[in-house]
């Protein structure tokens, strides 16, 4: 890219945009973004404009229209489309100064710098533990009861991790004294103690990453609740996929909420990481679900690695593009639709 | 092209046509002979290569897939588009170090587009196809293994699709007018057409 200057560190644009891009979309104000925020959508190996036909590219005044080719749902679709690119810039407005507060992720239990994306020390307090909220819209539940899924057995000398290790970290992961790490804490809203899935930077970067910044938009998610997998989870999963693009070999759309609870599904955030990591993760999540039964909560916190600062980017969160509306409700949606009907 | 998995495929191809799916008028021309016998001789050396698969590749080669649709549109069946072989080819590259598809002999005929992928061991497949399991490879779900038998052979796989679009299990959502599927139905039609496969046991 001749264009302009990246820095991999901070994941930010460090010379602002010599075009100024889309005038009629307010995201094309913002000079340091790349792709206008977008970058699962459009690329810039240049610099200077981002390589995709002008037709597809996010524009406010044709997304009432029914060129779309889905009728009402394709102009739905566009709308999330544009909302969801505006939302994507006020969330990293939001993260950014938030991350300058040095605060908002009191779940981080780095014990000091986290990660040079995020910025600021952690405080490691619990005050940002909330009851259950936030996400809905997720299939899954207790109901009716799903069979109790084998767990699959976590085996730190297992190949593929060895594998992933070498080639991804480039060398075994560092070992964590797993003691300072307790299995279980206390739910401050019932005094219960849940179970803990601890997500370490040393062993999954980037999910690690993109952990950490979900829950630093949605800090009560922070406490998930287990759905019993099989079924759910599958739909969940799928429901999740619907609607998006392709991602690069090599790589696996994740999701947070996992599938595999109550509050994942077509709301979750999702990013695309190394399938390697993913792996790892599955482990993780299969030796805590182990002891679990439907319905059963847990607590999700990051824990920064100091030792081993890895500074991984990932895509910020992305959620469904029909789904994230955050300044459109619903049924002003329809209102919009039925007043284009006519 | 006249065996099981072709007439499979062209039973599939007709219950696509009155649903109008997207994927009819995205499916690649065909591969050339040569094209195929380049790809499997790189990544399958000494593997006594199949008619029938070389067959699908002869009938067309994928999906053309893109990064600026959404994947469903390129579904041959609710959540898996027929790769092509440059597909193949990066995908293989890309999930080694993970499922070791090189020693495992796995052909990644199918993608999801978000890293799970229906594969079988062309190696077993050229000796006994309808003993040879189409596996599921994914790492995103903690119940499952790195690669989980999903259908008991290829053409069981297609007999299976097929079946689900039958009895209206796969069918095309009104809302956004792409392949969808009904997950009870689909789940038990292929249950029963798959007795050996694990994925279905969950």
């Amino acid at each position: 890219m001749n264009g302009r200057v990246y820095d991999p560190l901070y994941g930010q644009m460090l010379s602002p945009d010599p075009v100024l891009q889309f005038p009629g979309f307010s995201q094309g104000f913002e000079r340091y973004t790349y792709c206008l925020n977008n970058p699962l959508k459009y690329i810039d190996p240049t610099g200077y404009d981002d390589e995709d036909d002008d037709a597809n590219k996010p524009n406010p005044s044709a997304c009432f229209s029914f060129n779309s080719g889905g009728g009402f749902a394709g102009a739905v679709k566009d709308v999330g489309n544009a909302v969801a690119d505006a939302a994507v810039a006020v969330g990293n407005a939001i993260g950014s100064a938030a991350s300058a507060v040095g605060n908002y992720l009191s779940t981080d239990h780095g014990g000091g710098q986290s990660s040079g994306l995020q910025g600021g020390p952690s405080t490691g307090g619990e005050s940002g533990y909330t009851a259950e909220g936030g996400s809905t819209g997720g299939k899954g539940g207790p109901a009716g009861g799903p069979e109790k899924p084998p767990a699959r057995p976590v085996n730190p000398s297992d190949a593929t991790t060895q594998r992933y290790q070498q080639a991804v970290l480039g060398g075994p992961i560092r070992p964590l004294d797993r003691t300072q790490y307790p299995e279980t804490k206390p739910d401050p809203a019932t005094g219960k103690l849940l179970p803990v899935h601890y997500v370490f930077q040393s062993e999954t970067p980037t999910i690690y990453q993109f952990t950490k910044n979900c829950l630093a938009r949605d800090p009560a998610l922070s406490i998930l609740t287990y759905n019993g997998g099989g079924d759910w989870a599958d739909e969940n999963r799928e429901d999740a996929m619907r609607g998006i693009v392709k991602t690069p070999y090599g790589y696996s759309r994740d999701e947070f909420p996992y599938a595999s609870t109550i509050e994942g599904g077509v709301d979750a955030y999702i990013a695309y990481v190394p399938i390697g990591e993913q792996y790892i993760q599955g482990g993780q999540l299969s030796s805590l679900y182990r002891n679990m039964n439907a319905g059963d909560k847990f607590f999700v916190i990051p824990v920064a690695s100091p030792q081993n600062p890895i500074i991984q980017w990932v895509p910020q969160p992305q959620t469904h593009p029909i789904q994230f509306l955050p300044f459109i409700s619903t049924p002003a949606l329809e209102v919009i639709g039925l007043i284009f009907a006519f | 092209m006249a065996n099981k998995i072709s007439n499979e495929l062209e039973i599939l191809i007709k219950n696509l046509e009155p649903l109008n799916a997207p994927v009819l008028k995205l499916l690649n021309p065909p591969a050339s002979e040569s094209q195929i016998l380049l790809f499997l001789n790189k990544y399958f050396a000494g593997v006594l290569i199949s008619e029938e698969i070389k067959d699908m590749f002869l009938w067309h080669n994928g999906t053309a897939t893109d990064y600026k649709n959404p994947t469903d549109i390129f579904y041959l069946f609710p959540g898996f588009f027929f790769n092509s072989i440059e597909e193949m080819q990066n995908i293989m590259d890309a999930i080694e170090s993970t499922y070791k598809v090189k020693e495992n002999s796995f052909l990644p005929l199918f993608s999801s587009g978000h890293g799970e992928y229906l594969a079988l061991n062309l190696k077993d497949y050229s000796n006994n196809p309808d003993a040879t399991p189409i596996y599921y490879l994914s790492t995103w779900n903690p119940e499952l293994e790195l690669y989980t038998p999903i259908y008991d052979s290829l053409y069981q796989m297609f007999n299976t699709v097929n079946e689900c679009f039958k009895q209206k299990a796969y069918f095309v959502n009104n809302t956004d007018l792409m392949l969808d599927k009904d997950s009870k139905r689909r789940k038990q039609i292929s249950k029963k057409m798959n007795p050996n496969s694990d994925y279905w046991k969950r």
